[in-house]
């Protein structure tokens, strides 16, 4: 997805800032789909990614008035993101229990998603090689996880990464380097013992 | 050019566009021994990296602006500006689980219908006396077979410590817990029998989704011994099934008795697709047999009965037992002469 302008995004937090509710509904539609998905590449749960979702604009909504237009909006926007899960994270440490929604089988997440469905053997496939990567990646933590995705999946350079996680780009570099070797060393076991 | 793996690594990820693949191509130019072995291990990578890509994105749905929206008036949530409270609230919280009394930190169930008792000694484990029905709080109603028991833990959280309960648990309750047999099942809002008889955990799903430890079980599906079974459609176990009597008239005529203990009416319904109402089982022999006048489908209220005269093949001797089985209930009785 190309990125909106930044102009155009500190115009909207302007208006935001004032209440504007329609500016800030321009603003869950750009960064709506980019938001869930960076919650579901870290959970694999698609109820909790939506509430994670809701929650952030929520406290973006809440936190409007903090805004200093000195960067990127969408930063600030993952920024918060970012906090948010560590903390439900810390929380669920904290529970007993902490499958709170259960979870939701990776295969029936991907035949849900996909528009047309697979022929029965694509789906088992499909199923399998969803659930060695979510293996994989549940394998990463936090931190780790975090710098993978926002590197592979929203393509944002070292730099950003580092201003959404607060640390130095040379630590970026360090931890998707070591999230690699993770994933490489679980994918390529799977793919291995797969017949 | 010495390419380590952490370079492979930037460059793979990196290569999501003309650009980034540009550079990789100036990148890997070198002795081509170096050079292959690097486009070996980037597409290695890839390949790799291919497998996690592979899973979808998520749209969002329409619903969620609505509800964001709804809730922009809302008081931001009270903030905590010192460090301490968290200690401060966990030691309180020992304290309490220390002294409070036991059973006042547990939710205790509302019975709805038949007996549910709090079981002698430990008031922490209720028992039903029959087949009962409760409410646990919100959205959480349970049916205990005879003899079942549970302890609610928490407001979230039930063990069940014997026999077979359905819970029917909403929406708004997602994440209940029931602890049985060493084993967790979590639900996102369903409903569903555990049965922990003879000492084995069975989970039978008749509505939405739950979670027996890592496995998921659907509608349909049976959890037990680590495997899930379908069925193929939704299924209720054996909560309909009403209790069956049987007492001899005389030489000609037996009499069974229907009765229901449930909250809920029982559909009796004669037989379709040519099968018997019953089996008669006495003598060395089997004989199908069907209620006299009993043609058309009739409900069995909560705590009712109902009988039917069943006409015997061959004429029963004095002291001799007969054996009354219903298939479709799996219930069999025994009447003596």
């Amino acid at each position: 997805m190309a990125e909106p302008p930044v102009d155009e995004d500190q115009e909207l937090m302007a208006r935001i800032q004032s209440g504007d509710v329609k500016a800030f509904e321009v603003l869950y539609a750009r960064y709506a789909s980019p938001l869930l998905n960076f919650f579901w590449r870290m959970c694999f749960d698609r109820v909790a990614s939506e509430d994670y979702l809701q929650e952030t604009f929520l406290r973006v909504w809440r936190a409007r008035a903090s805004y200093r237009p000195v960067g990127r909006v969408s930063t600030w926007l993952f920024q918060i993101a970012k906090h948010f899960w560590f903390n439900e994270r810390e929380k669920q440490k904290l529970r007993p229990f902490h499958a709170v929604h259960g979870g939701e089988e990776p295969g029936a997440l991907l035949l849900d998603a996909e528009e047309e469905g697979p022929s029965p053997g694509e789906a088992a496939a499909t199923r399998e090689l969803a659930e060695a990567v979510r293996g994989a990646v549940e394998e990463l933590s936090d931190k780790l996880r975090l710098v993978f995705v926002l590197a592979r999946y929203r393509g944002l350079p070292y730099s950003e990464i580092a201003e959404i996680a607060e640390i130095p780009v040379g630590t970026v570099k360090s931890r998707v380097a070591l999230a690699e070797k993770t994933l490489r060393e679980r994918l390529t076991t799977h793919r291995q013992e797969a017949p | 050019m010495t390419l380590s793996h952490e370079d492979l690594v930037g460059y793979a990820l990196d290569a999501h566009d003309a650009e980034g693949m540009e550079r990789i191509r100036a990148a890997l130019e070198g002795p081509g021994e170096v050079a292959s072995e690097g486009v070996r291990g980037l597409a290695e990578i890839r390949g790799h990296l291919a497998m996690h890509d592979s899973l979808p994105s998520l749209k969002p749905s329409p619903s969620l602006w609505r509800g964001i929206e709804s809730r922009l008036a809302e008081p931001p949530p009270p903030s905590f500006a010192h460090r301490w409270w968290r200690p401060l609230v966990a030691a309180g919280l020992i304290l309490a689980a220390l002294f409070a009394p036991r059973a006042q930190r547990r939710d205790a169930p509302e019975p709805v219908h038949g007996r549910l008792e709090p079981r002698r000694g430990d008031g922490g484990v209720w028992e039903s006396r029959g087949i009962s029905r409760a409410r646990l709080g919100e959205d959480v109603v349970l049916t205990l077979d005879d003899a079942a028991a549970i302890e609610p833990l928490a407001s979230n959280r039930l063990a069940l410590r014997a026999g077979r309960v359905f819970f029917e648990i909403g929406p708004s309750r997602a994440g209940f817990t029931i602890e049985a047999l060493g084993q967790q099942v979590v639900t996102t809002g369903t409903a569903f029998t555990v049965d922990v008889t003879r000492d084995t955990l069975k989970v039978v799903v008749e509505e939405g989704r739950v979670r027996c430890g890592e496995v998921a079980v659907g509608p349909g599906e049976a959890y037990g011994g680590g495997r899930v079974v379908s069925f193929g459609h939704p299924i209720r176990d054996w909560f309909r099934r009403p209790t069956m009597a049987a007492r001899i008239v005389d030489e000609h005529t037996v009499r069974v008795v229907f009765r229901s203990e449930m909250p809920d009416p029982i559909l009796l319904a004669p037989p379709t697709g040519g099968g018997p109402f019953c089996y008669l089982s006495y003598a060395g022999h089997d004989y199908p047999a069907n209620p006299e006048g009993f043609d058309a489908a009739t409900t069995l209220a909560p705590g009712t009965e109902r009988s039917f005269d069943l006409r015997l093949p061959e004429p029963l001797k004095a002291g001799e037992a007969l054996f009354v089985s219903h298939p479709r209930t799996r219930v069999r009785v025994e009447a003596t002469r």
